[in-house]
């Protein structure tokens, strides 16, 4: 058994920034605090960018060629490790992997909406302004249907994640804290960790689009 | 981990587990959507429909004061607060707070109408029209009498008579337009030539009065010839009192297919015209000079359904 570096601070520090910022988004809504619950969306919207780069640029776990294989590869793994009989030790695990890009999908959606969502109240989301005062009321009621998705993924998420942490013994929430974890084998290839230079950098461009929108 | 037989009970446990909160969680979701259970239950015949009767006062005097302050929001499109208030049925259903909201006591969406309207929480929120205490206090005497779909202004003896609403239809200005259109130069060049002459009847009209006063020394029948060439389709009222228009006219007159109203005191006519004036399919109303009408014209233009006003000169 070895300790084995899996996660770079970047996508550490993306996931539980995602995180917060749902929490805060969802907060701040139920508190009919809007400006902040666009601070949150316009934090979303940043941290999305981040994370598609960062599936390009980024390290090797984090890559989207790393952790997305053919959907029924995907299927057949769910199918294994629901049984017990597969185990993925290092990155996502193909199905966790399509979770990523559905979550992806679902949130992009929730933050698009958002920035063309209105309250009758004075606020009006970002783009709001070039669509029609329909268009952004159909956008405002999709905005708040797909936060009913959202919950249903992360949901999920948390089944998911939890029986690996609690049946297969294979802390993931520790891992996503320490970036470490104990393996049985190493990798043959040794994984390949991006600069945090070069996340400063794609963090700036992501921050800077998410702010450019603001 | 293992595939081992207690590794797969742990799992199964697991799932199991899982499997019990998913339900628990689907029944939570469910039981925060009221509209869906009234539905299942409405069409399984365990319920009868929930709506108010026509003729109930919520519909009458309650509904029309949410329509007016709040179903901008509150309605199927919105529905800001997961709340409606566009019917009786959908008040029922409350909104995300889950109140009650046909309770008369600490009833929260009358708490939240009756904030200052600076507050945070007051509605209708802060630079939209707000309810009089007039139309408050007459909610509150619903919700006091049971918030019923059912009973009828009958039952609300001590509610202020309702306010009387006057509506106009709405004028499409592009239909107008386009009536007057065919007809649009030759008024305009009648107009100036001829100021204070021609006119339409109002403003959402295209038919024409010709008040013939600031000229009728100079009306005779060739003007009204040139009129009715120009406009005679459409001229609905007709003036001609004092001009110098002759019995001969009549027939001109006779050819203007939409006009309703004749004034010709002053004017001779012969006996003979007016009688065949009388056969104008749309005249509804004729002013002539009393002298000019006996017994017989006045039982023909009867006949006729024609008003014969009788104007005695001097």
């Amino acid at each position: 058994m070895k300790t084995l570096k899996i996660w770079d601070s970047a996508t550490r520090i993306f996931h539980w920034a995602l995180v917060i910022n749902i929490v805060a988004a969802w907060y701040t809504i139920e508190n009919r605090l809007i400006e902040l619950h666009e601070i949150a969306g316009h934090c979303l919207i940043g941290l999305l960018v981040f994370r598609l780069i960062w599936a390009i640029l980024g390290s090797r776990t984090s890559r989207f060629t790393h952790f997305v294989v053919q959907p029924f590869a995907a299927l057949r793994y769910l199918n294994k490790s629901i049984r017990l009989q597969a185990h993925h030790q290092v990155g996502h695990n193909p199905a966790g992997g399509w979770m990523v890009i559905v979550m992806m999908c679902v949130l992009g959606f929730q933050v698009f909406s958002g920035l063309l969502s209105n309250d009758d109240l004075g606020f009006s989301g970002a783009l709001s302004d070039h669509v029609s005062k329909a268009l952004s009321d159909t956008f405002t009621q999709l905005h708040r249907y797909s936060f009913n998705a959202l919950v249903t993924l992360i949901w999920l998420h948390l089944v998911a994640v939890f029986f690996y942490v609690l049946i297969k013994k294979d802390n993931l929430i520790k891992a996503m804290f320490t970036g470490k974890k104990t393996v049985e084998q190493a990798p043959v290839k040794p994984l390949y960790f991006a600069p945090t230079s070069l996340a400063l950098l794609c963090g700036l461009i992501a921050g800077a689009f998410s702010y450019w929108l603001f | 981990m293992n595939n081992t037989p207690q590794n797969t009970e742990k799992a199964k446990r697991y799932f199991i587990i899982v499997g019990l909160l998913s339900v628990l969680w689907l029944v939570l979701f469910v039981r925060s959507q009221p509209h869906w259970i009234q539905h299942i239950k409405e069409d399984l015949g365990l319920t009868p429909v929930l709506q108010a009767s026509d003729d109930s006062f919520y519909n009458s005097r309650i509904d029309p004061i949410f329509e007016k302050y709040c179903v901008a929001c509150h309605d199927s499109n919105k529905a800001k607060g997961h709340l409606r208030l566009d019917s009786f049925r959908q008040l029922n259903f409350s909104g995300r707070s889950e109140a009650d909201l046909r309770q008369a006591d600490h009833n929260l969406l009358i708490e939240r109408m009756m904030l200052p309207e600076t507050d945070r929480l007051a509605m209708p929120p802060y630079g939209r029209d707000r309810q009089t205490e007039e139309e408050l206090a007459l909610i509150k005497l619903w919700l006091t009498k049971g918030s019923s779909g059912t009973l009828t202004e009958a039952d609300f003896p001590e509610a202020p008579a309702k306010a009387k609403v006057i509506t106009f239809t709405e004028i499409n200005w592009h239909t107008i337009e386009q009536n007057r259109k065919p007809y649009e130069q030759q008024v305009h060049q009648l107009q100036n030539q001829y100021p204070f002459v021609l006119q339409y009847q109002a403003r959402t009209s295209n038919l024409l009065i010709v008040n013939s006063f600031a000229i009728k020394a100079r009306f005779d029948d060739q003007l009204l010839t040139q009129f009715n060439n120009a406009v005679g389709p459409i001229i609905a009222e007709l003036d001609l009192s004092n001009t110098k228009i002759s019995s001969d006219s009549i027939t001109t007159l006779l050819t203007m297919s939409q006009l309703s109203t004749l004034k010709i005191p002053g004017v001779e006519v012969e006996n003979k015209q007016l009688i065949k004036l009388a056969q104008h399919p749309t005249l509804k109303t004729l002013l002539v000079d009393e002298q000019w009408v006996d017994e017989h014209i006045e039982n023909i233009y009867t006949q006729q359904s024609i008003e014969l006003i009788k104007v005695k000169q001097g």
